[in-house]
């Protein structure tokens, strides 16, 4: 059921590491998945439960050692055409001689689906709108120096939205923000995420956030041991900091999770 | 940054420290703010060419003639068009070499930070001619080239390329992995991730290098126009030494200074310019 219309396949995908000693580390044992079109599901676990590796394998920034991952039924051997990758680290994914405008400019010129080239009026109003659509009106002269944790990386936002990707994937992107901003940010994906149909891939170390946002959320298991729990989440959206995080149903999930995370040491 | 762009041109003071303004009076916080100012170190400057006249005056002796008569030397020089001449000479085999040398380092060092083949084949040898000092090559390269503008130019190339290369081959190994994932997911071809992001990462690491080579030239194309004797600033203030005008060798001399002051200001000007963003600071 799962299959129909899913936007990633990770069939039997496995990924082992070779370590400084020579040894080798297991990254993901084998790992079957299907994320359905659309949906947004958040990766939970430990530090070094694979969950990024697997983001990574999807983005097609790593090779699996083993299995094979589709996306939107093509096999990934390359960085697939559709999906934009959100990095925990925004400093260095921003680049940080081009001001605000110039890396939503990067997005538009890098497109999934490149549109005609505009003329400079033109290309300035769509920059306009799209640090608008992340509450970053006015900001495009900006450098990405200049501008708090959290701006930055509604300016990534921004700048994987300008490239019109229908998947995006997001690795632990506000774990650097300041708890007030990240509320807000995680509102802005949500918004993002519905005007723009995405499927979204979350990767958080963070239980409530990838409650709050998601529609499943998968636990990994320690040490790349792989799927854990697989959660769905049937609460109602669209979502609120205050009333959905203190739902019946939201503390039921959040503690049913921990307890297993806690169970697993 | 690890790296201080201004390193090396002792440009911005050193020590800003914070003025508790509301106990001083005015006229100490002014005394402050000159003494951290660069115009202290001018107000010295001009001090030592008063002490420099008063003496010369006091005490006349051949060595040491008074500023005023070297300025009215050098003026009488530079509207003659000799110095003029000799000057333009020395720019341009300058302007040359370290145009040559800049590509060659540019290319060079930024290919070896980002292609593995590149470096394997090109590290040994590297290493090794950037151990040899010029002066060991001085007189084979005028056996090949002779003395005219080609040995100088080569000279010149030679000693300001491995400061280039070196510092554009760290900026290009600098690159986040992160920036380089993100042109991997932004589909970028190897070429337009090296136009998009690689150079301009490296920029600041090669201006650098760029800031070191010009230092370097002026001081090998003066040497070279000596060492050559036919032309060029080094051969003029060479020759007003062998017939004892002192008044001219100070007015050759300080047209070199003026010179390496001037193109030095206008280069950290170009290099603030281009690297601003690595400037600002985070706030908001």
């Amino acid at each position: 059921m799962m299959t129909i219309g899913a936007s990633i396949r990770v069939s039997g995908v496995s990924k082992r590491y070779r370590s400084a000693r020579g040894e080798t580390v297991t990254g993901l044992s084998t790992l079957d998945l299907s994320i359905a079109s659309g949906s947004f599901v958040s990766i939970v676990g430990r530090s070094g439960c694979g969950k990024s590796t697997l983001l990574r394998l999807i983005a097609g920034l790593e090779t699996p050692s083993g299995g094979s991952i589709a996306v939107d039924g093509e096999t990934v051997s390359r960085p697939p055409n559709s999906v934009r990758y959100l990095f925990q680290n925004y400093s260095e994914s921003l680049l940080p001689w081009r001001t605000v405008a110039g890396n939503i400019k990067f997005g538009l010129d890098h497109a999934y689906r490149r549109s005609a080239p505009a003329r400079r009026a033109e290309l300035s109003a769509t920059i306009e709108d799209k640090l608008a659509e992340v509450g970053l009106a006015g900001a495009a002269d900006r450098y990405p120096a200049e501008l708090s944790g959290g701006m930055q990386q509604r300016v990534a936002i921004a700048r994987a939205l300008a490239a019109q990707p229908k998947i995006l994937l997001l690795d632990e992107p506000f774990s650097a923000v300041d708890a007030l901003s990240r509320t807000t940010l995680q509102d802005l994906l949500l918004d993002v995420w519905k005007i723009h149909a995405l499927t979204i891939v979350f990767v958080t170390h963070d239980i409530d956030e990838a409650l709050y946002l998601s529609d499943r959320v998968l636990l990994f298991g320690p040490n790349g041991s792989g799927l854990q729990m697989d959660i769905d989440v049937p609460l109602p959206r669209p979502r609120h900091q205050i009333e959905t995080r203190r739902t019946e149903e939201f503390l039921r999930l959040r503690s049913d999770i921990l307890q297993r995370v806690l169970s697993t040491n | 940054m690890t790296m201080q762009s201004h390193a090396g041109s002792l440009s911005g003071s050193a020590g800003q420290s914070a003025t508790t303004a509301a106990t001083r009076s005015r006229s100490t916080r002014y005394t402050s703010k000159y003494f951290s100012s660069r115009a202290f170190g001018w107000t010295l400057v001009a001090l030592a060419l008063l002490l420099w006249q008063v003496v010369s005056t006091l005490h006349p002796m051949p060595q040491l003639p008074p500023l005023t008569e070297i300025v009215a030397v050098w003026l009488d020089q530079l509207r003659s068009g000799d110095l003029l001449t000799a000057l333009l000479d020395t720019l341009r085999i300058t302007a040359l070499g370290y145009a040559f040398a800049t590509v060659i380092g540019v290319l060079l060092g930024f290919l070896m930070g980002r292609v593995t083949v590149v470096w394997a084949g090109a590290e040994p040898a590297v290493e090794l001619l950037r151990q040899l000092p010029i002066s060991a090559l001085l007189p084979l390269l005028i056996l090949y080239l002779g003395i005219g503008d080609s040995f100088k130019i080569a000279i010149i190339m030679l000693a300001a390329t491995f400061p280039i290369l070196l510092n554009a081959y760290a900026g290009a190994r600098s690159v986040p992995r992160t920036m380089r994932m993100t042109a991997q997911t932004f589909q970028l071809s190897w070429l337009q991730a090296q136009i998009e992001i690689g150079l301009p990462a490296a920029l600041p690491y090669i201006l650098v290098g760029m800031r070191q080579a010009l230092g370097v030239t002026l001081v090998i194309a003066v040497v070279t126009g000596m060492l050559a004797g036919n032309n060029g600033i080094g051969y003029f203030v060479l020759q007003a030494q062998q017939v004892l005008d002192v008044k001219t060798l100070f007015a050759g001399i300080f047209t070199v200074a003026a010179v390496g002051y001037v193109l030095n200001a206008i280069f950290l000007l170009v290099e603030h310019r281009l690297t601003r963003w690595r400037l600002l600071s985070t706030h908001a």
